[in-house]
């Protein structure tokens, strides 16, 4: 994926050239195939996911779930946001590929650059703010565990 | 010092240890094992919970006269039971769970329906063992109606008929829906043979949209029309359903069997729950209810499975008896237990989804039975 | 009074079998109009293929916003199982548990089909992490 085509995801719409170029070197397109997890609940969140194609499920320990279908949509995102571990597993309903980017690097990224950082939290809670509460809501089971 | 020590008694005097006596702390114990019973094992929880605390609410000792407790006017607890004594929360309920409820099972097979009306059976024999027993007639009635194995019903008709007894009777009807897994089956093996408990089901005709659309507009007018004092119940009950099917007010529908329902649950089983106080209700005829309860569960599946095998005896092609048990209208308990019954001796037969017919017919049944003892009892 | 003499004092006989015929009647009633529906439902959609057919540029716009299930091989056999596990599960019922139990009772990629029965519809979110069917 060229930084052009980065920039045309919606997460990153707002960044400059040089912005999607320091997100650009951090991520990486990576295929996966149904049934396969991206993460599983309860371990660090080492990687930030966005959807490029496929279909998605994150569940939680309580049996609740939501499902993901659209090209931009991100799943992960506890990377940058408290606990910083994974609160739900996400697993592909159908082959697919997403866009899998370093936790550690674009955290360092985010809270480096405060403005940068602005840009991609105001987009990610734009774009997940629906989820998150229902997640955090079972952060307490991840957390305690 | 005298004053200070004076205070001091006052306030002891005035806390619930001062005023504790054995009936409270029966009831809270009581009240903590409903709380257990949800919590841990899962039994109806959304009616348990807040069932439980409701009693330990309800048994707090309070001082009368501080407008603290739940038969004192202008207490908080006063007005949010209105809603039961008035009998305002039941029909609110019943609008939720026609807007939950899918109807495709009757509308498939009809006849299932029977079964729902024969489990009622269970409603008045409990009637007439209650009026053995010497409870008044209206008494006898909201007991009665125990048998329905309807909470909203039970509460429905209690609230116009006896609403002295809505408590011991709410806890009775909740508590033995909470074990129909445990007070079926014995009565399903004993009343069925293993070749009938075997007998597989045809596969359900499938069901068009305006079917369903068409269907809780004719049940309404004609339960109605037939027992008009069933209208609060199964009027909200047809019209819940009519949201859901007509799609056109699906948000109202989601609202009906989400917000509404949640809430109204919440503030029935929480002041019902407190509305059992010790005085009140441990008394020589709550064990009478609980007993006829049970009774009135056994009878009704009972019921339900013999006249299942009554009409075997003029069905080309045999139903499984094991359906008349789902007639007690514990939705969706009864109709499980009849799943988990006959998969035990084939693991391959799906019972569930020809259960759930008479199961949401037994809520239609119920609601009749309700109403046509109000309008006798008036 | 106690016993069968409090019974028959308070007209119990009487109230129990008019009470019992009266359920009877009214869901033996109903259950005889429901076998009436599919002649119903025949003769009102029967008028219905009388109306003229719509226009092309009408057809095109209905079939667009038609979320199309793809035909896979005996789909009703596959809707059928489901909705035999979710009335198992009782609604609203917890997706990931749904696709378990498939996946333990043999059906083929639950994943991709529970995918389908979504983008379809047929399974749709409750708003608080559950799910719903919604048959039609």
């Amino acid at each position: 994926m060229t930084v052009e085509e980065l920039q045309k995801l919606d997460l990153f719409k707002e960044l400059s050239h040089s912005e999607t170029a320091k997100i650009h070197a951090i991520c990486k397109a990576t295929k996966v195939n149904e049934s396969e997890r991206l993460f599983e609940m309860g371990n660090p969140a080492h990687t930030f996911f966005v959807i490029l194609s496929g279909n998605y499920m994150v569940f939680f320990s309580d049996g609740t779930a939501y499902t993901l279908h659209k090209r931009g949509e991100i799943t992960g995102w506890s990377t940058v946001v408290r606990p910083y571990q994974y609160t739900g597993t996400a697993v592909a309903l159908t082959s697919g590929e997403v866009l899998a980017f370093d936790g550690s690097e674009l955290l360092r990224i985010v809270q480096g650059d405060a403005a940068l950082g602005d840009k991609i939290m105001g987009k990610v809670y734009a774009n997940v703010g629906e989820h998150i509460a229902f997640a955090q809501s079972r952060a307490m089971d991840v957390t305690k565990q | 010092m005298d004053d200070i020590l004076k205070l001091f008694a006052d306030f002891w005097s005035n806390t619930g240890f001062a005023l504790a006596d054995y009936r409270y702390i029966i009831m809270i114990a009581v009240g903590l094992v409903f709380i257990y019973l949800g919590i841990a094992k899962h039994y109806e929880p959304l009616l348990l919970v807040p069932i439980g605390f409701g009693i330990l609410m309800g048994n707090i000792p309070v001082f009368k006269g501080l407008g603290l407790a739940i038969y004192e006017d202008n207490s908080v607890l006063y007005y949010l039971y209105w809603g039961v004594k008035s009998g305002v929360y039941p029909p609110l309920i019943f609008l939720g769970i026609g807007a939950m409820t899918d109807f495709s099972t009757i509308l498939a097979r009809p006849a299932l329906m029977l079964l729902g009306a024969a489990a009622q059976m269970g409603v008045f024999l409990t009637f007439l063992g209650a009026l053995f027993l010497g409870f008044p007639p209206n008494e006898a009635a909201s007991i009665g109606i125990i048998g329905g194995a309807d909470g909203p019903t039970a509460i429905f008709l209690s609230a116009k008929l006896a609403p002295a007894l809505i408590g011991p009777i709410a806890i009775a009807a909740y508590s033995y829906m909470a074990l129909v897994p445990v007070i079926q089956p014995p009565i399903m093996r004993l009343l069925t043979s293993r070749e009938e408990r075997l007998i597989k089901m045809d596969e359900p005709r499938e069901v068009k949209k305006l079917e369903k659309i068409i269907f809780p507009i004719i049940g309404f007018l004609l339960c109605c029309f037939l027992a008009p004092a069933a209208l609060p119940l199964l009027g909200m009950l047809f019209f819940g359903n009519l949201l859901k099917e007509c799609v056109v007010a699906e948000r109202l529908a989601q609202t009906a069997r989400t917000a509404v329902i949640d809430s109204v649950t919440i503030l029935l089983g929480i002041t019902v729950g407190a509305s059992t106080q010790g005085d009140v209700f441990l008394t020589p005829s709550s064990i009478g209810i609980f007993v006829l309860g049970a009774v009135s569960f056994g009878i009704a599946t009972a019921s339900g499975l013999i006249f299942a095998k009554i009409m075997n005896l003029f069905l080309k092609i045999k139903i499984n008896p094991l359906l008349g048990a789902a007639g007690v209208s514990a939705v969706p308990d009864s109709a499980r237990v009849v799943q988990m019954v006959g998969q035990e001796e084939d693991p391959t037969n799906f019972l569930l989804m020809h259960a759930m017919a008479p199961n949401v017919s037994g809520v239609i049944g119920s609601a009749i039975a309700a109403g046509v003892l109000w309008s006798f009892m008036n | 009074m106690y016993g069968l003499e409090a019974i028959s004092q308070n007209n119990g006989w009487a109230i129990s079998i008019v009470g019992v015929f009266i359920v009877f009647t009214g869901l033996l009633s109903l259950s005889l109009i429901i076998r009436l529906f599919p002649k119903l439902i025949e003769i009102i959609e029967g008028d219905k293929k009388t109306e003229p057919s719509p226009s092309k540029e009408l057809k095109k716009e209905i079939e667009e916003q038609k979320i199309s299930l793809e035909i896979d091989k005996n789909i009703k056999e596959v809707v059928r199982q489901y909705r035999y596990l979710i009335s198992w599960m009782g609604e609203p019922f917890s997706l990931p548990r749904l696709v378990d139990l498939a996946d333990k009772r043999g059906l083929v990629r639950p994943y991709s089909t529970i995918n389908k029965l979504i983008q379809a519809k047929v399974i749709q979110p409750d708003g608080k992490g559950l799910f719903l069917w919604h048959a039609n």
